[in-house]
């Protein structure tokens, strides 16, 4: 019986280095200003209503299956398919996505910068 | 066995205090009529814990005693008990009885007090599962969202269209069915400006738990000038000033949406689904479900199955710059 706590103490204290050592090296695609808040950020993911088209982690309620899910989405290369997903282009997209996939059923916001930027660092958390 | 009993009447005492401590239930009622009914619910429960106690109590001294002198009952006992019998069993419960439904018809009467004459009038018709809402007086329709004055007593009549549900503002008022081929009535009152939150309250298919309901109530001027509002039909649109607003309206007449949807001052007059004329003054969407802003706007129209499963809308496929004109549109119905 101890033995075997021992042993799930021992995989778990494992588990936890590799993790570790993992986000470590992470290098991905974005690297968010500090200016931009992603809780408030969150918080604008909620009451645009994102998620009733994608699945959103942590936001309560966002199981859409209109577009793609957004788990994980900070690790994702390409935005829409279309351009390199990086800080610039992921604000762009969040203003005006038409505007740089024409035909998208993504609809425009009309959100300006900092909003747009707020959205983009919580989209960018998403690891 | 000492210790489960324990645990159950411990269970039930916390029961109370939790009910009693969630804001916006039934337990802190928000209206005149709804305090009455809550008196009553207290004395109720206050008088039968009592009697419960007591007749757990009398159980156990009973059996405790026949095991002791079980054969040995003798004339005088048997005497003393018929009084018991005729007084625990007949006269003590005749009381409570007469005293219990004095208050309850007390309550049920301050209930059912009719409003003035001049008492705003409501229609709640019941869908699945979505709430139409018609003020006979004015003519306007709306849905899933009511508005009344505060302070005063409003008339409620409830129908149905298909299936019984049932009318629940718990802070306001006790429950009442919405019966097909009949009208109920039922009024209510808020002592003071807020929102209520109800819910159907009798099962009535898939979406029963997602047909909810909200009631404004608000102060006599906010009320008339709401009214005033709502009763407007959509403004009219010409293709050269509001370019996009129109495209949206296009957008609307154009697809499905048209045959279930009225959205007065259009051509748009379907009653399947709920009055749209002022549908951007509404907070929440889908019969209170989501909040009415434009992304879920757009993931409802695109996609209602996912937000309720089993609702009677269907999706709608839409081109990007029908969907974003459409959004504009609707937005701009206050
Ligand atoms: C009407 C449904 C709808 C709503 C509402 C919506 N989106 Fe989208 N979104 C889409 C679709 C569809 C795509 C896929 C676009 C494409 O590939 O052209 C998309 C793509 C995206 C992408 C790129 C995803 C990828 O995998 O490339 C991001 C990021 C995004 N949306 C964020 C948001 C945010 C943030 C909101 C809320 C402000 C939002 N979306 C609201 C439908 C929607
Ligand atoms: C077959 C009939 C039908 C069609 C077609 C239809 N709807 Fe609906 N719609 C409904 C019903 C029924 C509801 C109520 C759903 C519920 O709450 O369960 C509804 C609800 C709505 C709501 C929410 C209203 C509220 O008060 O909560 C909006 C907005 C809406 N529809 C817009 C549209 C648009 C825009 C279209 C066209 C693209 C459309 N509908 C097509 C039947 C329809
Ligand atoms: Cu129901």
């Amino acid at each position: 019986m101890t033995g075997r706590r021992f042993a799930i103490a021992v995989l778990g204290a494992l588990l936890a280095v590799t993790a570790v050592a993992c986000s470590e090296e992470d290098h991905g695609p974005l690297n968010v200003p500090a200016s931009a808040d992603a809780d408030v950020g969150k918080q604008l993911i909620q009451s645009y209503g994102c998620g009733t088209c994608h699945t959103i982690p942590d936001v309560a309620g966002a199981d859409g299956r209109v577009g793609p899910s957004l788990e994980d989405f900070g690790h994702q290369m390409y935005i829409a398919g279309a351009i390199p997903n990086d800080w610039d282009n992921l604000v762009a997209w969040l203003m005006d996505p038409q505007a740089i996939e024409p035909g998208t059923i993504m609809p425009n916001f009309g959100m300006g910068e900092t909003t747009a930027a707020n959205v983009a660092a919580y989209l960018a958390s998403l690891k | 066995m000492r210790g489960a009993r324990l645990g159950v009447v411990a269970l039930g005492l916390l029961a109370v205090p939790l009910l009693s401590s969630c804001t916006g239930g039934m337990l802190d009622p928000q209206s005149p009529r709804a305090d009455k009914v809550i008196v009553l619910w207290w004395v109720m429960l206050g008088t039968s814990s009592v009697i419960f106690v007591f007749l757990c109590g009398l159980l156990l001294w009973g059996l405790r005693r026949a095991s002791r002198n079980s054969a040995r009952a003798r004339e005088g006992q048997l005497n003393r008990d018929r009084y018991l019998v005729l007084g625990g069993g007949i006269a003590l419960p005749v009381t409570v009885m007469v005293v219990l439904m004095v208050l309850t018809v007390w309550a049920g009467r301050s209930i059912t007090e009719a409003a003035g004459s001049d008492a705003v009038t409501v229609e709640v018709i019941g869908h699945q599962w979505w709430w139409e809402v018609r003020y006979p007086d004015t003519g306007l329709v709306t849905a899933n969202e009511i508005h009344i004055p505060s302070g005063e007593p409003v008339n409620i009549l409830l129908k149905s269209e298909d299936v019984i549900h049932s009318f629940w503002v718990p802070e306001l008022s006790g429950k009442i069915d919405l019966i097909p081929g009949r009208t109920n009535s039922l009024i209510i009152e808020a002592s003071h400006p807020g929102e209520f939150r109800g819910q159907c309250a009798e099962f009535c298919g898939l979406q029963h738990a997602g047909m909810r309901i909200l009631v404004v109530a608000e102060d006599r001027d906010s009320f008339d000038q709401w009214v005033q509002e709502q009763g407007e039909p959509a403004p009219a649109l010409n293709p050269a000033d509001d370019a996009q607003l129109w495209e949206g309206q296009q957008a609307f007449l154009g697809s499905a949406c048209v045959y279930c949807h009225t959205i007065r001052g259009t051509n748009g007059s379907g009653t399947l689904g709920p009055d749209l004329t002022h549908i951007a003054s509404r907070q929440r969407l889908a019969s209170n479900m989501i909040p009415n802003t434009r992304g879920h706007l757009a993931g409802w129209i695109l996609d209602p199955q996912a937000v309720k499963p089993g609702t009677q809308m269907p999706p709608t496929q839409l081109s990007a710059d029908q969907l974003d004109a459409l959004l504009d549109y609707l937005e701009s119905l206050k």
